[in-house]
């Protein structure tokens, strides 16, 4: 619900690369909700005495699957500053940070959702936000996985899609 | 003296709360807030709001649910209610309207939408400036 550049509700109908949808979904959640600009970048950071803030959504039915991105405390900080309308990011209670990065990552998997739905009926589970240091999502065998990795202002930001099928049904 | 509209606003989120509630703060309006279904059926029983600002994937219950229940009851059935959603989902806006939701607003639209979704279905009047 922040300011933002004017919203096509035009939905997908045609078939679409996985990756590309993250990506596209990624970009436009920080435009449309964030107001903020986040541009590709090709390696991953590997200073891992970092910790990191993961939101994970679920996504059910007809495409099953999971939605994680992945931010350092500093971006997640950044982002509930945003939010909230505060100046200082150093200001936000570590639960309004776990409050933002759970409804990013919710409004997040709901344009992916909006991306997929040529594929049918999928419902959101409610957002988890889990912290750590050296976090890296694992999968059943099996699984695929699309991934954007890009930064905000010098700070990484990870989306990842999960999904137990590729290509799924009707994509 | 005529009460200002009761809205109650129904979000998992505090930052979804806070922003729209912000938004609001112009007006004459009492707000209630909510952070899952159950919560907002029990302020419902308490006191019937004026029109409803309600999210639809929520914590033990959805907004779906609470819409239905609210439709399904003489003394809630009239009550306005704004679907918010993550996703602009046409399946999931022709469910929400055929079961009585007067309008749907996507979380990626400004606040000033919302306000303007509440406004059409609730006479707000601007709050007066305060005196110095």
């Amino acid at each position: 619900m922040m300011p933002t550049a004017p919203i096509s509700q035009e939905v997908p109908t045609k078939p679409m690369d996985l990756t590309a949808c993250v990506r596209e979904s990624t970009i436009r959640v920080f435009c449309a909700f964030l107001a903020l600009e986040v541009s590709p970048c090709l390696t991953a950071p590997t200073d891992e005495s970092q910790r990191t803030l993961v939101g994970t959504v679920g996504l059910a039915g007809d495409f099953c699957g999971v939605v994680c991105l992945h931010v350092r405390p500093k971006l997640a900080a950044q982002l509930a500053a945003v939010m909230f309308q505060i100046e200082a990011a150093d200001e936000v209670p570590p639960e309004d940070i776990k409050d933002v990065m759970g409804e990013v990552t919710n409004v997040l998997a709901g344009e992916i959702k909006r991306r997929l739905a040529c594929c049918g009926t999928i419902v959101l589970s409610v957002p988890t936000i889990i912290s750590g240091y050296s976090l890296d999502v694992s999968s059943l065998s099996g699984v695929h996985k699309a991934v954007f990795l890009c930064q905000q202002n010098g700070e990484p930001v990870l989306a990842e899609l999960y999904n137990n099928a590729h290509p799924p049904r009707n994509l | 003296m005529n009460q200002p509209p009761l809205l109650l606003l129904v979000d998992d989120s505090r930052a979804t709360r806070t922003i729209i509630g912000t938004a609001l703060r112009e007006y004459d309006c009492e707000i209630r807030e909510a952070c899952n279904g159950a919560e907002a059926w029990s302020a419902v029983q308490e006191r019937i709001p004026d029109l409803i600002v309600l999210d639809i994937t929520m914590p033990i219950m959805s907004g779906v649910e609470v819409l239905a229940r609210l439709k399904s009851q003489a003394a809630t059935r009239d009550v306005p209610v704004v679907m918010l959603t993550a996703n602009a989902n046409p399946d999931e806006m022709a469910t929400v309207r055929s079961m009585g939701a007067a309008d749907y607003i996507t979380k990626l639209h400004k606040p000033a939408l919302a306000i303007e979704a509440i406004r059409n279905l609730v006479a707000l009047q601007p709050n007066a400036p305060a005196a110095c």
